[in-house]
């Protein structure tokens, strides 16, 4: 267990040295120069020289490589070209409202998608089967920032209960803040529940069709006990990949979100960042959203060995 | 009284009728063998003793265990009842047991589920049952995952869930059809100790004579959803009545008649080398070396090793039938593939027709394709479901490239389906429409339809019933003498093999252990474990010969019931 958590964690790292120097390349190879674009295009040559000079923008790319992983490491995320402020500042406010909107909805996911899935392998056909289907086929084919309006529609305009849109932030007490939330997230939530709903049906299905589910049942377990028993962990396994693989989804999903219900977050940050050529802040979200997918699915693998012993072989 | 009865039972399943008014007994303490071919309806009968037959089934007569109706009960009932009063063993122990769970865990489960007892207190049960079933928790710690366990032992954990419970009746579906020789030997011992100690009553269900014969008191022979001859095991082998008992019989027991190429007349002397031991070899393995790449420790060391294939050297010459026996993971299939230039060897040579295959140009491989071809075990999973028999039997016409026209190819097709005894039309059907042994038939046709001096058999009959095995036997017995072909036939089963080689090697853990004339290793094996083989592989005439042959019992034609069964 103890190698198998050393090797993950390897990779882990690997894969994130990876991920940092392909954005850094992409960065410079992307045209738009921030200097010019902080001064404008009549900018004096020897003013822009100054700047690139004062952003370290002169030294080789190499060098600033290395200077921008250490100051991550370190926490230093540098200084935002058009907000003047340290990027790092920028993402933390940002964060705390992003990170809580993509758990919510994946929480929201899991707690939708998996007791749905399970009804309809259980109900294999018939019209509870049939209904979550077409239900299901709804909820992937409508995009999410559709199903936002709507939300906003009845809950918002129509029956009042819900903000339409904005955050008051944490500051504001815990119940107005995650209010603000609940609607963006169900909006996340609904297309990728429908995807995971469909997943565990089917796998489900499948692991109520092997032969261990007979010698359960041989052994005087009833239909519901051998389900439960056995067939239900067996058939999150094929969950957990996609749900490690939908996080990504979530992470992307939440960009257009945010700004369908002008949230602060993250999404929004990196869109207006990119609009602006705020480079150094595009780089930084962009590694930081990377790097939230690559942990979240190094858990994901961390949770299949807690659920499958293949998996984690003694070395 | 017997302990258990099926009095009249039928099933249908959506309306089809499987099972047409099946009446069998079991007494106390006896071992029943049933046994029939695949579709007979043999699993269907035990899984209905289970009441777990699959959805839409159609259940009528009855099914007595000590006098009570099992088919009258309750679902709730029938809960109490399974693991407590019938256990039940299964073929496959591969996929028998939840891979997430442990096997302490899993027998553990049928000891809380009926006596409802603390967990720690099933635990100590559990370890007590795998002990008596051969694997001691100092061995096989309670902890273990049934994929940390080979298939032999797999099927241990089955059984002593089955047995867990001391029931009065155990059913067991062809519980090591799925297992090798020697394994199979020792779970057959295993059960029948554990009945007899148990004073158990056990339901053996099985396609295999031989096992009858060895385990049984009692036969019953079932065809197409009836059972039409039962008896007393001496008894029934005896004094067979029914015309598909004896089927039965002739066919596990079939030799077919092999003729020289171009040689009339059948002959039943074993050659000692056919063709003239001189003759340049079609393929000639020299001290070939396989290994596989095992799981990588760390990064920067080297992937571990496995040595499948070890210094193996061998030849095949033109008309000759070489037999490759071994159990599974000996390295037969690799050492297959590798003659077949599929994958390269690490160590050592191939030559073809005396070229190595390190030398080979793409038009050389061309030839061997041509020269070489092969039939797999399961001819279902080897077709494109989409393809019309005609299209895939034609495939490897591809390796004529331009050589031949679409007239000739049509010919072709023709002439081979008709060879392995199927019809020109057949070549209009899609594989579906083909049965098991039918479909085994359209596989030989496909190699055959290059001309080819060697076919490379890999388990050819293993996946088919007695009767179509012995047809299908007999047709490569035929073919063989026409063509002038060489086989290299690859089998677990000694029995086969020994119907159809000239010549045979023994392989154990990649290596050839004995090898010689079939008739002269079989007779006399000079190798310890080619002995183990032997004595392990079920033989019907030994098996027969070794049973005390007590006074016979009455061999009743079946259809009605005992009375008072």
């Amino acid at each position: 267990m103890l190698t198998f958590l050393a090797r993950r964690l390897a990779s882990l790292l690997v894969t994130l040295a990876v991920a940092s120097a392909v954005i850094f390349a992409v960065m410079e190879v992307l045209p738009g120069d921030p200097a010019e674009i902080m001064l404008g295009t009549n900018a004096r040559p020897d003013t822009l020289a100054a700047l690139r000079a004062n952003l370290g923008l002169d030294r080789p790319a190499t060098e600033r490589y290395v200077a921008w992983v250490s100051g991550f490491l370190q926490g230093d995320l540098g200084r935002s070209y058009t907000y003047s402020v340290p990027v790092g500042e920028l993402v933390a406010q940002r964060l705390w409202v992003s990170l809580p909107l993509a758990a919510i909805s994946l929480l929201l996911t899991v707690l939708i998608a998996i007791p749905v899935g399970a009804i309809a392998a259980a109900r294999r056909n018939r019209p509870v089967d049939i209904g979550i289907m077409a239900a299901t086929q709804v909820g992937i084919a409508v995009p999410n920032f559709w199903f936002a309006m709507l939300l906003v529609f009845v809950f918002a305009v129509s029956l009042r209960l819900l903000p339409a849109g904005g955050f008051p932030g944490w500051g504001a007490g815990l119940w107005p803040a995650l209010r603000s939330l609940i609607l963006p997230a169900v909006a996340l939530a609904l297309p990728q529940a429908s995807i995971l709903a469909r997943v565990m049906r089917s796998s489900l299905i499948d692991t109520l069709g092997e032969d261990y589910m007979r010698t359960a049942r041989a052994k005087g377990l009833s239909r519901s006990e051998a389900v439960r028993r056995h067939a239900l962990r067996n058939a999150l396994i094929p969950v957990l990949t996609i749900m490690g693989l939908q996080f990504s989804f979530l992470l992307a999903g939440t960009i257009i979100i945010e700004n369908v219900f002008f949230l602060p977050g993250l999404g929004r940050l990196v869109f207006q960042a990119i609009t602006q050529r705020d480079l150094i802040v595009v780089k930084s979200v962009v590694m930081l959203l990377v790097a939230s997918v690559v942990i979240v699915n190094f858990l994901v693998e961390l949770a299949y060995a807690a659920v499958d012993p293949r998996l984690r072989r003694r070395a | 009284m017997s302990l258990f009865s099926i009095e009249r039972l039928q099933v249908s399943i959506y309306g089809q009728p499987i099972l047409k008014g099946v009446s069998l007994s079991v007494g106390e303490g006896e071992i029943l063998g049933l046994v029939g071919e695949s579709g007979s309806g043999k699993s269907m009968t035990a899984l209905a003793a289970m009441r777990l037959l699959p959805r839409g089934a159609r259940t009528q007569g009855r099914i007595l265990l000590d006098g009570e109706d099992i088919l009258a009960k309750s679902e709730a009932e029938m809960c109490d009842l399974r693991g407590r009063d019938i256990g039940m063993i299964f073929q496959e122990p591969m996929t028998a047991l939840n891979p997430l769970k442990t096997i302490g865990a899993q027998v553990a489960e049928c000891f809380a589920q009926h006596l409802g007892a603390p967990r720690d207190e099933c635990m100590a049960w559990a370890g007590q049952v795998l002990e008596r079933v051969g694997l001691p928790p100092s061995r096989f710690p309670l902890d273990r995952y049934p994929h940390e366990l080979s298939g032999g032992q797999r099927q241990r954990v089955v059984i002593a869930m089955a047995v867990a419970l001391k029931p009065k009746l155990i059913i067991a579906d062809e519980p090591t059809t799925a297992l090798d020789v020697t394994t199979q030997a020792q779970i057959l011992a295993l059960m029948r100790e554990l009945v007899t100690r148990d004073g158990a009553s056990l339901l053996m269900i099985t396609h295999d004579l031989a096992v009858v014969a060895e385990m049984a008191d009692r036969v019953s022979v079932m065809r197409d959803g009836e059972v039409v001859e039962e008896g007393a095991t001496a008894a029934f082998f005896s004094g067979m009545r029914h015309p598909y008992s004896r089927a039965l019989l002739a066919a596990s027991t079939h030799v077919p008649v092999r003729r020289r190429a171009g040689c009339a007349r059948p002959s039943s002397l074993p050659p000692a080398q056919p063709q003239g031991g001189q003759a340049e070899p079609i393929l000639l393995a020299q001290e070939v070396v396989r290994d596989y790449r095992g799981r990588r420790r760390s990064l920067f060391r080297a992937p571990e090793k496995h040595r499948a294939v070890d210094g193996v050297s061998l030849a095949i010459r033109p008309g000759e039938s070489v037999g490759l026996v071994g159990e599974s993971g000996c390295g037969k299939s690799t050492l297959a593939r590798t003659l077949m230039a599929l994958e390269p060897p690490q160590g050592g040579t191939v030559l073809f027709r005396g070229r190595s295959f390190a030398d080979f140009s793409s038009a050389d491989l061309t030839a061997l394709r041509r020269a070489v071809q092969v039939v797999f075990q399961d001819p279902y999973g080897s077709f494109d479901p989409r393809h019309k028999a005609g299209r895939l039997v034609a495939e490897p016409l591809y390796l004529l490239r331009g050589e031949i026209d679409a007239a000739e190819r049509n010919r072709r097709i023709a002439a081979v389906l008709r060879d392995v005894g199927l019809k020109p039309e057949d070549a209009e059907k899609y594989p579906h429409e083909f049965s098991g042994g039918q479909r085994q038939r359209l596989a030989i046709a496909r190699a055959l339809i290059t001309r080819p001096s060697l076919i490379i058999l890999d388990e050819p009959v293993s996946a088919l019933d007695v009767s179509i095995r012995a047809q299908v036997l007999d047709l490569l017995a035929e073919l063989q003498a026409e063509h002038g072909l060489a086989y290299l036939f690859i089998s677990h089963d000694l029995a086969v093999v020994r119907a159809i080689t000239d010549r045979v090697l023994v392989m154990r853990a990649g290596r050839i252990v004995e090898e010689g004339p079939t008739e002269e290793v079989f007779s006399a094996p000079r190798h310890a474990y080619t002995r183990e083989l032997l004595a392990a592989s079920p033989d019907l005439s030994r098996a027969l010969a070794a049973r005390d042959m007590r006074a016979p019992t009455t061999n009743r034609a079946a259809g009605e019931v005992p009375p008072g069964g």
